[in-house]
């Protein structure tokens, strides 16, 4: 079985459950996307996936084997790949250097260049130097650099302007076309709804909804009904 | 006073590389390793103590190093086992732990009586230019500048120095690159003990090495790592080989030679008032 899979995962910080008995089902070739209110639980859950954390119970499979024991490096070389919340570049380093630190073939310069043609004429600059939708381009052309199968993708929109979302979100359905697994977080719901194929709705710690993206377009109600969830109550 | 200043040619380039491992594992690993010289001496105590035995010093030389690098990584594992997400503050904390460690064991294993060192060149010099220049000091200072050198292109150019300057940037996200962050570690560290093993060694003959003296060479070296503000390796080299040749020159001075052993220590003192003067220590921060 070639996924990622998550079966009753709890994961605590600071000693309190953030995230509670989570199900989830990223398949390889699909876009999955995750969505939620601030502070839902959504970056704590791709920290637990990737290893970032270490506190989580339950069962995570990367195509089928176990690796909820593993370091952070050994579940990268199963094929995991994680995009951090905030842009995570190497700021000193070139933009080719950071690409050539994920990398795990000799041609993955070349495959990054071929993806994102605007860092072409930045490939010796200091990534800390590149603006901020550069960057996002750079540290997801990073992960692919590593040829995963699976990626996680935490926040990618954020703070880059919506021409720069619009055009990376298609370079995630083709990389679920070539059979990458992709688990997509997103505050902003639309766009991932968009490319994604399966949602998940991530409230207070718990998955409040599951179903096809195309479904949950239709249905703003569903979704705005799964975010009030997450209000205080007297906000209801 | 030329010659005076020549004359710390040998203790210069032992600072020199001393400072250089102290630079590296700062950079690489975030760490002040304060025990840098005290591996260093153990490893050459090692030698030492081999050769005494009756075993030929070139071999007994590579063990001794060996034993360094061991040592060396060996902290390098506590640090990454224990402390990898603890701060620099800690770390260093730890690091004073383990120089007062390897005091306490090399005070039990070699004792407190300075050991008949031989010098590997045998008091070999030549003439350069009107002045002595002996075969040590030719090689210490030549070995710390090539050291320097070395590190800094492996640093630039090669895979492993893209992965460890990755790596000290953002640890996690290294690690998150399937970056063999344990491997590395190990390496630095390791690398770092077997230099500053050297630099004991080629500085223990014109000394009365006893360890805790050999030791306490961390106090000039950190001084040498301190005039590149622990980030320039190249200052770092500068500073050591200064630093020895006003050694040199304090000792040929009569009534300053007492205090030469204070000269680190204002340089030291000078430097961390200058950075925090110009607020260098918050900008690298
Ligand atoms: N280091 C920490 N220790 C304890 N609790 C934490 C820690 N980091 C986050 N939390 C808590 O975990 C909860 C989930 O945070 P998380 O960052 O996963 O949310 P999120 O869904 O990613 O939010 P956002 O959309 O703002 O990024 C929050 O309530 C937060 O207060
Ligand atoms: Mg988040």
């Amino acid at each position: 079985m070639s996924d990622l899979q998550l079966d009753e995962v709890t994961i605590t910080r600071g000693g309190l459950p953030v995230c509670r008995d989570i199900r989830l089902h990223a398949p390889r070739g699909e876009v999955t996307v995750l969505l939620g209110p601030n502070g839902a639980g959504k970056t704590t859950l791709l920290d637990a996936i990737s290893g970032v954390i270490a506190t989580a119970t339950g069962k995570i499979t990367l195509d089928g084997r176990d690796i909820l024991g593993l370091r952070r490096e050994q579940r990268a070389r199963l094929g995991l790949a994680h995009v951090e919340q905030g842009r995570s570049i190497f700021p000193g380093l070139s933009v080719e250097e950071n690409i050539l630190a994920g990398a795990r073939s000799s041609d993955a310069v070349h495959r990054v260049m071929a993806l994102f043609p605007q860092l072409i004429a930045r490939l010796h600059t200091q990534a800390g130097l590149l603006s901020g939708g550069e960057q996002q381009m750079l540290v997801i052309g990073r992960a692919l650099a590593g040829k995963p199968s699976v990626l996680l993708v935490d926040e990618m929109s954020l703070g880059l302007a919506p021409i720069v979302v619009r055009n990376v979100m298609p370079i995630f359905r083709q990389l679920a076309h070539q059979g990458v697994g992709i688990l997509l977080v997103e505050q902003y719901a639309a766009l991932a709804l968009e490319v994604g194929d399966r949602a998940y709705v991530l409230n207070r710690g718990e998955i409040v909804f599951e179903g096809d993206c195309a479904e949950l377009r239709g249905k703003v109600d569903v979704l705005r009904g799964a975010y009030l969830a997450a209000t205080p109550a007297g906000h209801k | 006073m030329i010659q005076a200043a020549i004359s710390g040619f040998v203790s210069g380039g032992a600072y020199a590389t001393l400072g250089l491992s102290i630079v590296l594992v700062y950079r690489m690993m975030g760490v002040l390793n304060f025990a840098q010289a005290a591996i260093g001496a153990f490893g050459a105590y090692v030698a030492f103590v081999l050769f005494e035995g009756g075993m030929p010093y070139t071999l007994a030389v590579p063990l001794g190093i060996a034993a360094a690098a061991a040592i060396g990584a060996l902290l390098g594992l506590v640090m990454s086992t224990w402390f990898s997400e603890a701060g620099a503050e800690v770390c260093s904390t730890v690091s004073v732990a383990a120089l007062i460690t390897l005091l306490a064991a090399g005070f039990r294993i070699f004792g407190d009586s300075p050991r008949s060192v031989p010098d590997f060149f045998s008091g070999a010099s030549f003439m350069l230019f009107g002045v002595v220049i002996t075969a040590t000091g030719a090689v210490a200072i030549g070995g710390a500048v090539i050291l320097a050198f070395a590190i800094g292109l492996l640093l630039r150019r090669t895979r492993i120095g893209i992965l460890l300057r990755a790596l000290s940037e953002r640890p996690t996200t290294a690690e998150l690159l399937g970056i063999r962050a344990r491997r590395l570690t190990l390496i630095v560290w390791a690398f770092a003990g077997a230099v500053s093993a050297l630099a004991i060694l080629i500085i223990a003959p014109t000394r009365t090495s006893a360890f805790l003296g050999l030791s306490m060479l961390i106090v000039p070296a950190l001084a040498a790592a301190l005039i590149g503000l622990l980030r320039s390796l190249e200052a770092a080299v500068l500073g050591g080989l200064g630093m020895g040749m006003l050694e040199g020159v304090a000792t040929s001075i009569p009534d300053l030679a007492p205090y030469r052993q204070v000269l680190p220590f204002l340089v030291i003192a000078t430097m961390l008032l200058w950075t925090e003067r110009a607020e260098v220590w918050d900008a690298r921060r």
